[in-house]
């Protein structure tokens, strides 16, 4: 099995980030159903991030013109101007998009992407996925490789290294997926077949180990014996704070 | 073979043999006719010679010596009769000497009842050779002469040499004659093919040009004629997958929203601490979703049965279809949308089917109320027309825009978008009333201007008399 190699990582306490975002990243919802607006505001809300809300295209044309975001979600089909005709508009501004969209054909992916979109999520989504993509996206355009510390674990995304009281822990590509999923979802309980499908990809059939025998290692090898919380017959959740 | 080719074949074979035909009787009439004129020249001499002979012999002698004979011989057989010979009886030369090639067994035969003669050929030409029995005074004996018939048998030769000559310019020039005409015969073939080629291949917009009137303009015209038909299929059918991707998509669409929201808040609510506000409301949101899923199932499942079933057309009043109508919907369309209704339906007896018609004077008039702002009506009205009886519904509302009319019926087609979502609508109300229509034997017409408002119309025929008081 393919090892991630872990280099041991300096990190003074300033460089953490911690579980809100800081500065608070802010995020633009281009969304026409309000009950789906106010799911993914909700939601982005209490991972810590601010939102904005506009139901059409040409509101969002308005608002960005004299507003600046650090990320767009953008959904396809809206009045006024469609997703992609507000792509063409906002690609000079040079802001991360995400694509939020019932379309789920190959042929609208890659022309999402080709508009030059950084990703593209089909409705309907899961909320942990949501969290996720937006973190890495962020992630990703801003190249923040900032260090996330957990106690005395720290976890560089940028460099995939994990390290605990400064050595470095040997992780499994799936060990260190969950890991992510986790520190993504702080505070929020994960259902094992949410982590599952994150994780494994679809095809959850109920009673499989796979996610305990996991979430155990995990355990053991970062010593979150107490963080790593078992909900019963549930699934984990992270705490946020020990 | 190609078809130029076949042409170019035929006629050449045709030509060939209809020329070497005709110069073959011409030559024979001319040899027949040229021969016989010879021989009868030349019988003429001999005739001339035997009875110069006889006359000679008869005057000279009586006891036919051998040399007054060959005196008489002598004297007679000058110039043209230079061939001449005489034989005795038992057939002994007299005088002169026969052809060498000369058949004389077989003439002193033929000799034995007359004048006889036989043509035969010899180097360079043709001889007539002639023998008959001639009175020498007292005896008899035998006249012989030769004459010179080659002028018909070269006449023949040289007419034969013109002839083929003749057919082989006469084959050229037809051959070139022919190479056009098959071209020209064969070029609206291999345009129509060449068009038939490239439709095949998807090139379904050519056309070949109808150049003739004759059996290939026929087929031309024919194969255009199918073109057209085959392009109009497939349009059509292109039209239709187009329709249903669009029906799909939008389907998914309709069916993902709701659901996006229902699995979203439901994910936030087990997983996540949420406040009072936050729990309540996305539980109403699910709530709403929920009701907005069942609606479009409906919907669709009232479109559905729609296709399954025959409906048996009945005799309505249209004082029934009023009273069934107005009390629950007034209400509704009074505290949903704050619009008014207005009914004037004119006692008459329509065919139809009463829950169809009302489930689509229902959509209709939600419709109507949902394209209207607070404080407008909206007003069913009907007319006694002589095609039928007619219902108006009609609003005060924004109108349609002209080039969305066209596609209003479409499931899921909805003008404005974010009105119609607010306002519960899933984009199926028209398409429903569309298959209404179509099982109850009418049409919808929809006819509306921007900012003055919609009409909906539709003709229902006349009651057949008994009256089913539904």
């Amino acid at each position: 099995m393919l090892q991630f190699r872990c280099e041991p990582v300096l990190c003074s306490t300033q460089s953490l980030r911690k579980a809100v975002p800081d500065p608070m990243w802010k995020i633009l919802i281009v969304e026409d159903e309000k009950p789906i607006s106010e799911l993914v505001r909700m939601n982005l809300a209490l991972a810590g991030y601010e939102c904005r809300c506009v139901y059409d295209g040409k509101a969002a044309a308005d608002l960005l013109t004299d507003h600046r975001f650090d990320l767009i979600l953008l959904d396809v089909m809206l009045p006024e101007a469609d997703g992609f005709e507000l792509m063409e508009f906002i690609r000079p501004l040079a802001m991360p998009v995400i694509f939020l969209t019932a379309r789920a054909d190959v042929a609208d992916r890659v022309k999402g992407l080709r508009l030059g979109a950084d990703d593209y999520i089909v409705k309907p989504f899961a909320v942990a996925e949501l969290i996720a993509r937006v973190d890495v996206v962020l992630r990703r355009y801003y190249k923040t490789d900032e260090a996330i510390g957990i106690g005395d674990v720290v976890i560089r995304p940028g460099g995939h290294s994990v390290t605990r009281e400064g050595k470095p822990v040997e992780l499994t590509p799936k060990e260190y997926e969950l890991l992510l999923l986790f520190v993504q979802n702080r505070g929020v309980v994960l259902f094992r077949d949410v982590i599952y499908e994150r994780v494994w990809g679809p095809g959850f059939l109920g009673e499989s180990r796979t996610v305990d025998l996991h979430v155990q290692r995990l355990r053991k090898k970062l010593g979150w014996e107490t963080r790593l919380v078992t909900v019963h017959r549930i699934g984990y959740r992270l705490e946020a704070e020990p | 073979m190609r078809f130029a080719w076949k042409v170019f074949l035929s006629g050449i074979l045709v030509t060939v043999i209809a020329l070497s035909l005709t110069a073959y009787w011409l030559t024979q009439a001319a040899f027949g006719t040229a021969l016989s004129q010879e021989k009868q020249k030349a019988l003429d001499r001999m005739r001339m010679l035997s009875v110069v002979v006889e006359s000679m012999a008869a005057e000279y002698s009586f006891s036919s010596e051998e040399a007054e004979l060959a005196g008489v011989m002598r004297s007679a057989a000058t110039g043209d009769f230079s061939s001449a010979a005489l034989f005795s009886k038992d057939r002994r030369a007299l005088y002169g000497r026969a052809g060498e090639s000369a058949p004389m067994e077989e003439l002193f035969e033929g000799a034995a009842a007359g004048l006889c003669h036989v043509i035969l050929a010899r180097d360079g030409g043709y001889d007539m050779h002639m023998l008959m029995p001639v009175q020498l005074g007292v005896a008899t004996g035998y006249l012989y002469l030769a004459a010179d018939v080659s002028a018909p048998f070269a006449l023949s030769d040289e007419m034969t040499r013109t002839a083929s000559l003749i057919t082989c310019a006469a084959a050229v020039a037809a051959g070139a004659a022919l190479v056009v005409v098959a071209r020209l015969l064969t070029a609206p073939v291999r345009a129509l093919s060449a068009v038939a080629r490239a439709f095949s291949k998807g090139d379904y917009a050519g056309r070949a040009e109808v150049r003739c009137a004759d059996e290939i303009g026929e087929l031309t015209r024919d194969f255009n004629a199918m073109a057209d038909s085959l392009e109009g299929h497939m349009r059509e059918l292109a039209q239709q997958a187009r329709r249903r991707e669009d029906f799909v998509a939008s389907f998914a669409h309709e069916l993902k929203t709701p659901l996006t929201s229902i699995i979203g808040y439901a994910d936030t609510l087990r997983s996540r601490a949420l406040d009072e506000e936050e729990r309540f409301r996305s539980a109403n949101y699910i709530f709403t979703e929920g009701r907005r899923l069942e609606r479009l199932s409906l919907k669709l499942l009232e479109l559905m049965v729609l296709d399954r079933r025959d409906f048996p057309l009945r005799d309505i009043l249209t004082g029934d279809v009023r009273e069934r109508l107005t009390d629950a919907l007034e209400a509704v369309l009074r505290g949903k949308y704050g619009v008014t209704l207005a009914c004037a339906l004119p006692e008459a007896a329509v065919r139809s089917e009463a829950d169809l018609l009302q489930t689509m004077l229902v959509n209709l008039i939600d419709n109507a109320a949902k394209a209207s702002k607070e404080g407008q009506t909206v007003t069913l009205t009907g007319r006694c027309c002589p095609a039928g009886y007619r219902m108006d519904v009609a609003d005060e509302g924004a109108g349609i825009p002209e080039k969305e009319l066209s596609r209003v019926r479409e499931a899921f087609y909805m003008v404005d978008k974010s009105r119609s979502r607010a306002r519960d609508g899933a984009g199926l109300g028209l398409a429903l009333c569309d298959a209404i229509a179509g099982v109850i034997g009418t049409e919808l017409h929809i006819e509306s201007e921007q900012g003055r408002g919609t009409t909906v119309w539709f003709l229902l025929p006349y009651g057949e008399g008994e009256a089913d008081a539904q």
